[in-house]
Formats: structure tokens, C-alpha cells, sequence
């Protein structure tokens, strides 16, 4: 019995879009950090079956794969191995530590140019989707809204890992709190950001 | 009849002395010094002398030392008679011949005879 | 070749170009042996290599995006030190800080810190390296105790060696002190030997002549240079202290005294005393005195005695010798009453007889220190020949004079004849007077050999002496109440001289009496006499 069902995989299959590689890599050492080796290896050979075979050493950084190997490993972990949602909001966190596009984006992230930034970097990891990034330092709120881009429940949750981690940079951690909903918008997601 | 001879200054003591010596059977003859009594006896030998030792013209030592001197005179026995007496007197006068020291304050007449008797007989 | 393509080379090429880039700074990042982060302006840690993370302990995930003022114990200070002005104006501040690890070690580190800013010169955040100094830290830590320790012992040391030193300076001082003592003593003694009017010579041990003093020259012409370290035995011939020599036999006995006549007008007195130390003898000390004068004036004395005993005798004896010729008849019959009163005035005479002997005797006793002529004899001749010429007077008053004499041979003692004479004399005398008609004497001589004594003994069966009398029986010219109502002639010197005789000739004079009983007067004189002859 497949995890995902037929007719949602022919759906994702029609979504356009590229992801970095290193990206996947990084996700892809999140999983070996909860469910070692042999949970990715699992992984994969889901991925292989649904169509998307990649292997990890295979991957290369600085490649552009197709957009479905990042939702799909995404649901795909988190149906197999079973992640709160929580896990997943860590596995966000964790992308945005240690890949070597945020290591270039970390050291130019501060208050004022973290707006700038923001698109300039989404466009590092996807080629589809537009970000805008807005923070208010005396009420201590932000929103990001994502436009234009297929975000997926257990997207939503991993890219408020990720967010929080960026916000981490330069505000205080003790009360970051980030929300992601959807918006009325097709395509369209906002992330609450308070501190 | 022993001869004495008495060689003696103080008149009063050899006329007592000669006294008791005739008294006692003795021949006496007295010399008033020293050197008188040197002479006398060189002439007529005594059989004892009775000496002082304080005179004039030789005191009894030096009576004494000639008498050694003379071969006739040195074994003629002495008693000297004297109102000294220090050991050392004593001493001297029997190396020189001298038998026995009276000290005349200590002996009477009489004990003199007895002291010649005893010498001479 | 279309601009898509080459495009796409180029995009490949610039790829290949950062990626080549990014393994290099991967590589040299991993290879850094020095613990080094990156954080952003708001202090949170961006990116750390290899030593970063083993150091903290902390894996890459855990520590990018935590404020890296969490792994330090003093936050502040940290913080402090991040937004000081040196750190602005220097490129370089470096810091000790306390490092917390991630399984709770805390360990010293030094941070060195750097800020960061893009081309434009804004502020980028800072560049962090931590070293490990914990090992210095324990090595300096080490090294201060051990320092520490050495210090302490040091100064243990120290204290020990000043308290010591002070010790050692109050020896030194106490030394000083008694070299300074006996230097006085040594200069008070010098100065005695240097000054003393008389000659004094030091031997050592070996006989040696160690030191003369100035006097010893005034007798001698000396040469020091020549004389001192001299063996006694290897002097020269010609030295005048060779009669050091015959002294040498002698030095080991008890002190020893010699005359010696240098020239008619020189006579020396040379005393020789062992000078002891607790070691034992260290030397002989040998004392010339000039005593000429001395003699001179004892001869003097000697002769003044001689002429003063015969001028006071010279009439004394005349009176004597013609009363006792009266008495006897010799010079013509007297009366009774002549015969009473002539009795009277020769005992008159006879008493004047009698002091002025002991007089002349005292004299001669008190300043004469030395006995005369001390001969060893054998007392018992002496006693006897004083008990035959005491046989008359005892007759006349018909008491018995007896003499024991001792069973064996007695030693002879050393003795001055003439003056034991004149002991035994008295005693005598004494006895005969103070003993009524018929009464008894006994003489006897006994060697009393365990202690090395002759004890003659004189005993009467006289008047007696009173209790309260005793003690002053030897006194000068005491004469008991009794004594004196029997109307004889003592002086009172008898007693006085006897004990003076007895007593230079090292022996003692005692008596034991019972009035109207009788006295017993003891002497003793030792064998060996211990008294130094003339």
C-alpha cells in the first residue's frame, strides 16, 4: 500500500519547479540525524518507486532537481517515519542551519536587510515563488507571505522551522512564535511572526 | 789532774766557774780572750776547753777554725759556754768540734763540772 | 554556439569555480586546528568549523543560530567585551574566558575576537577563535603551586636560616663575650705575670720554657728569642737558667721550694708549683723571689737574737751562777734566813731566765717561717735525752718519771730537733710543775701506723685544768689561776710556743685533763712531714 495515493502523485507530478540540490541534501541529513542510514535508505526506495530515485551521494550541490523530490520526500517522512509536527517544524530549523546557501545568507542577514534578502534567497532554493518579508521592531511582528507557491501542510510546518531559525539571527529567541497559515489567495501562504 | 782550759771575758763567771772546777778536782787555767786562749793552749794542751762564744780578739768560732787548723790543738774536746744559742750557732760550733753547747742561763756551775766529767772524766 | 548554451557553460563553470571554493574553505576550515566561529551583529553563531565544535562540544546544528554569549559562564562579560570601544578601534582583542561545554565541563579558554565588516566597511559581526588553555592553565596553576610551595618552603627555609642566624649570632655574640672575658682574663693575667716584682717562668707539659716575665730578667741576662721553647734539659751550658735543671726531677711532686745563691749579694728563693686544669697539668709555674734582704735581715735578726739573748742572759746568768754558789756554800756559810732570802732571788732569776728564753724562742718561732734543720731522727733518742735532763728536778720533788717507750721499731719522723726538744721540754716542765710531791709522769712514744703519726704523750697526775681554762691553754702568755697560785715559774709561752712547733711540723696538740686528777697533753708529728725545708 503506497503512502501517498495515486491520484495525488499524478497531481504533484504536473507542479513546475526546480530545487538546489544542496537543499535536498540537507533535508536528506536530517533524516539520517533521526532515522539513521537505513531510514533513508527506506526513503529512497519509496522515492525510487514513486518515480523520484535519487540517492544522496548522488546528489549534487549545486544542481537544480525537480521540485517534487523535496514535497515528496518531505510527506513521505513524515507519513514513514512518523514526525510530529513538531519534527518536522525542527527538520525546518535544521535546513536552515548548516546548508551552504544559508551559510552565504546568515552573514548578511541583519534588521535592515533581511527584507532585501529575502526573495534574492528564496530564488537560491526555488525557482518558483515569491517571498516578501515584512517586520515591525517595535511591535515585535512580522509577516512573510509566500505567493504563488504550492505549500503543502507539512511544507507549511517545515518553513516555519525554517523561519524561526532566520528570525533567531536577529531577534531574541525566548518568545519567537512562528505561525503559518494559508490565505485566501490561491497558491498564497503568510507566516505570523511575533517576538 | 785534768786540765782545763777557760776561755771566758766576764771576769765574775769564769771565777765561779773556776771555783767549782778546782772544787771538782780539775786543773784550771783562764784566758780572757780569744787570742790569749789560742796561745795558751798552743803552749800547754789542755785536756778540755770551756769557750765563750762572744769576745774580744777572736770570738769563739774563729777560736774553733784555727783550732781545726792545728793538727796538735784539733781533737782537744769543747764545750762551749755561751749565753747565745740559735741552731744555727749550735750547728756550726759541733761541725767544728765543738761536744756540747752550754747556754749559762740554762746551766749552773755545778751541771758544767757534770758536762766536763762526762767529756774528760 | 547560442547564448542559452553559453550561458549554461559559463553558469557550469562559475559552479565548478565555487565549488572548488567552497571544498577549500571547507577544507582549510576543518583543517584549523584553532576553535573558530562566525557570528552575526545580534551574537548568533553563523558558522563554526571542525575545532569550534569539538571544543564546545557542540555539533554544527546544535550551535548555529544559539547566541554564542550561552557558552560562555560570564555572559556579561562577554557582551561587555563585544561592545567595548578597544575591540572598535583594535583588530585584535584577546580574553581569557571560562567555556561552557556542552556536557557541562567548563574549561578556561582564550578568545580572541575580531569584527567583521563588508567593502563598504559596515558591520558585519565578529570573527571568534577559542584556544584551549586548560592545559596552560593547570601547567601555569601547577607551576604557581609548585612556586607556591617552593616560596613556602623558601621562606621556611629562610625563617629557619634567620633563626639560625639568629642563634648563631647570639652564640657568636656569647662567644664574643667570653673571648672577650677571657681576653680581660688573659690580659689581667699577663699583666699580673708581666708585672710582678718577682721572676716567673712558665713550663709547659713537655718542660718546655714557654714564657719569662720582665722581672725574671732582673736577675738574669737573658735573651728570650733564645730561651723561650727551649727544652730545660737542651738549655745551653752557659745559661743561666740551667739551674733550672735541677729542678726538673721535682716539678711532677706537690710544690717545691730551693734556695739558690746566684752571687754574695743574690740569693733566690725558687718555688715551682704544678699548674693543674681540670685535664689535668698543663704546665709548671716557677717563681724566683729575691730573697736576699730576706736573708740578710734574718741573719741580721739572727745576730741581733744572738747579741740580745747574750746581753740580757750575760747578767741573768752572772746572778744565777753566784747565787746558786752562795746557796751551795761554795762561797762561804750562810745563814737560814741568808740561805731563804738568796733562795728567793734566785728563783727570781731564774723565772727572768726563763721568759726571756721563751721570748728569745718566740721570737725566732713567729718570724722565722720555716723550721730549722730538719733531720730524720728518731724521737724516742730525743724524748729520752729531755726526760734524763728533766730526772733532777723531777727527783727533787720526788715524782716518778717514767718512759714508755714502744714495743717495735717506730719509723724516724723529719724533724727539727732543737725545737722538738724544747715541745717535749715543756710538756715536761709543765708536767713536773704542775703536779704535786710523790706524783707520777708518764711519757710514752707510740706510732700509730694506719695513721702515719708518731703521738707522744705526757701524762701527769697534776692539778689539773679547769673546764673554763681549756681553751686558752694555748694562748700567749696564759697561766691557769692554779698554775699561777703554786707560785712556779711559768711564762705562760711554754704552751704557746709548743703548739707553734708541733704545728710547723704538720702534727696536732691536744690535751685531755681532770682537775685535781692529772693532764695528759698528746702531740702527734707525721712521718711524712710535709714541711719545706730551708
Amino acid at each position: 500500500m503506497s503512502l501517498i495515493s495515486k491520484q495525488f502523485l499524478e497531481e504533484i507530478k504536473k507542479m513546475e519547479g526546480e530545487i538546489i540540490g544542496s537543499s535536498l541534501k540537507t533535508d536528506r541529513e536530517f533524516i539520517v540525524e533521526k532515522e539513521g542510514v537505513e531510514g533513508l535508505s527506506k526513503l529512497e526506495m519509496e522515492m525510487g518507486k514513486l518515480g523520484y530515485p535519487l540517492k544522496q551521494a548522488e546528489i549534487d550541490k549545486y544542481k537544480w532537481y525537480p521540485v517534487q523530490q523535496d514535497f515528496l520526500s518531505l510527506m513521505l517522512a513524515q507519513k514513514m517515519f512518523n514526525w510530529s509536527d513538531k519534527t518536522v517544524q525542527e527538520w525546518g530549523r535544521w535546513g536552515a542551519k548548516t546548508n551552504f546557501i544559508i551559510k552565504l545568507m546568515s552573514r548578511l542577514v541583519n534588521k535592515e536587510t533581511i527584507s532585501k534578502l529575502a526573495s534574492k534567497y528564496w530564488r537560491r532554493y526555488y525557482t518558483k515563488g515569491e517571498i516578501e518579508y515584512k517586520l515591525d521592531y517595535k511591535n515585535k511582528t512580522g509577516i512573510t507571505t509566500i505567493r504563488d507557491f504550492v505549500i503543502y501542510p507539512v511544507h507549511l510546518h517545515y518553513l516555519e522551522g525554517y523561519f524561526y531559525q532566520i528570525m533567531c539571527l536577529i531577534v531574541p529567541a525566548k518568545d519567537l512564535k512562528v505561525e503559518g497559515s494559508e490565505v485566501g489567495e490561491l497558491n498564497t501562504h503568510q507566516f505570523k511572526i511575533t517576538w | 789532774m785534768k786540765k782545763i782550759l777557760i776561755i771566758e771575758d766576764e771576769e765574775l763567771l769564769y771565777n765561779l766557774l773556776s771555783k767549782k772546777l778546782i772544787t771538782g778536782g780539775y786543773d784550771v787555767s783562764i784566758s780572757k780572750d780569744g787570742q790569749k786562749g789560742l796561745d795558751s793552749m798552743k803552749k800547754d794542751i789542755p785536756d778540755l776547753v770551756l769557750l765563750d762564744i762572744i769576745m774580744p780578739n777572736k770570738n769563739g768560732f774563729e777560736v774553733m777554725e784555727e783550732m781545726q787548723k792545728d793538727e796538735r790543738l784539733k781533737n782537744i774536746p769543747i764545750i762551749i759556754i755561751s749565753n747565745s744559742g740559735q741552731p744555727v750557732e749550735i750547728d756550726k760550733a759541733k761541725n767544728l768540734g765543738a761536744k756540747d753547747w752550754l747556754v749559762k742561763t740554762d746551766f749552773e756551775p755545778l751541771e758544767v763540772i757534770k758536762k766536763v766529767k762526762k767529756q774528760i772524766g | 554556439m547560442d547564448d542559452k548554451k553559453r550561458t549554461e557553460n559559463l553558469l557550469k563553470m562559475t559552479m565548478e569555480d565555487l565549488e572548488e571554493l567552497e571544498r577549500y574553505i571547507e577544507e582549510l576550515s576543518s583543517f584549523l586546528p584553532l576553535a573558530v566561529c562566525t557570528i552575526n551583529p545580534s551574537g548568533v553563531v553563523l558558522v563554526v568549523n571542525s575545532a569550534f565544535q569539538n571544543l564546545t562540544g557542540y555539533r554544527e546544528v546544535e550551535i548555529i543560530g544559539e547566541k554564542v554569549d550561552s557558552l560562555f559562564l560570564n555572559k556579561k562579560d562577554f557582551q561587555n567585551l563585544i561592545e567595548s570601544k578597544t575591540l572598535k578601534e583594535k583588530t585584535i582583542l584577546t580574553r581569557r574566558m571560562t567555556l561552557s561545554k556542552k556536557e557541562g565541563g567548563k574549561i578556561p579558554v582564550n578568545m580572541a575576537i575580531s569584527i567583521r565588516r563588508n567593502k563598504e566597511g559596515n558591520f558585519l559581526g565578529h570573527f571568534i577563535a577559542l584556544s584551549d588553555i586548560s592545559e596552560f592553565e593547570k601547567l601555569k596553576q601547577g607551576l604557581e603551586e609548585k612556586v607556591k610551595e617552593r616560596t613556602k618552603n623558601l621562606e621556611e627555609q629562610t625563617q629557619e636560616i634567620t633563626q639560625s642566624r639568629v642563634a648563631l649570632m647570639n652564640i657568636l655574640e656569647d662567644v664574643e663575650k667570653a673571648k672577650e672575658e677571657s681576653e680581660e682574663e688573659r690580659d689581667k693575667t699577663l699583666a699580673i705575670f708581666e708585672n710582678f716584682p718577682e721572676g716567673l717562668l712558665f713550663l709547659d707539659q713537655k718542660n718546655r720554657i714557654s714564657s719569662i716575665n720582665p722581672g725574671l730578667r732582673n736577675f738574669f741576662e737573658l735573651d728570650p728569642e733564645k730561651v723561650i721553647g727551649e727544652k730545660i734539659a737542651e738549655l745551653e751550658k752557659e745559661s743561666p737558667l740551667n739551674f733550672l735543671v735541677d729542678i726538673l726531677g721535682t716539678t711532677s711532686a706537690g710544690a717545691y721550694k730551693k734556695e739558690l745563691e746566684l752571687k754574695e749579694n743574690l740569693i733566690l728563693e725558687i718555688s715551682t708549683i704544678p699548674v693543674m686544669r681540670v685535664k689535668g697539668k698543663i704546665g709548671t709555674l716557677v717563681i724566683l723571689r729575691n730573697i736576699t734582704r730576706e736573708k740578710t735581715v734574718e741573719r741580721l735578726k739572727t745576730e741581733f737574737v744572738s747579741i740580745s739573748a747574750h746581753q740580757l742572759r750575760t747578767p741573768l746568768s752572772a746572778v744565777k751562777w753566784t747565787l746558786k754558789m752562795i746557796l751551795d756554800g761554795d762561797l762561804g756559810k750562810i745563814s737560814e734566813e741568808q740561805h731563804e732570802f738568796f733562795l728567793k732571788t734566785y728563783k727570781s732569776n731564774e723565772r727572768m731566765i726563763r721568759l726571756v728564753n721563751d721570748l728569745l724562742n718566740v721570737t725566732r718561732i713567729e718570724e722565722g717561717r720555716f723550721l730549722y734543720n730538719v733531720k730524720s731522727q728518731n724521737i724516742i733518742k730525743i724524748a729520752q735525752e729531755v726526760i734524763n735532763s728533766c730526772s733532777v728536778l723531777a727527783k727533787r720533788k720526788k715524782i716518778a718519771l717514767k718512759f714508755q717507750e714502744p714495743k717495735s721499731k717506730i719509723p724516724k719522723v723529719k724533724i727539727d730537733t732543737e725545737k722538738i726538744n724544747i715541745v717535749i721540754q715543756n710538756l715536761i716542765d709543765n708536767a713536773i710543775r704542775y703536779t704535786k710531791n710523790n706524783g707520777k709522769i708518764n711519757i710514752s712514744v707510740k706510732y700509730l701506723k694506719d695513721q702515719k703519726n708518731i703521738l707522744v704523750s705526757v701524762k701527769d697526775t697534776g692539778i689539773g685544768i679547769p673546764k673554763n681554762q681549756e681553751k686558752r691553754i694555748f694562748k700567749r702568755f696564759f697561766r691557769g689561776v692554779e698554775a699561777i697560785k703554786m707560785e712556779t715559774m711559768g711564762t705562760g709561752l711554754g704552751l704557746f710556743i709548743a703548739k707553734n712547733i708541733v704545728e710547723a711540723h704538720g702534727g696536732k696538740i691536744w690535751f685531755e685533763s681532770v682537775e685535781n686528777k692529772g693532764t695528759t697533753f698528746y702531740f702527734t708529728i707525721p712521718i711524712a712531714s710535709a714541711t719545706i725545708s730551708k
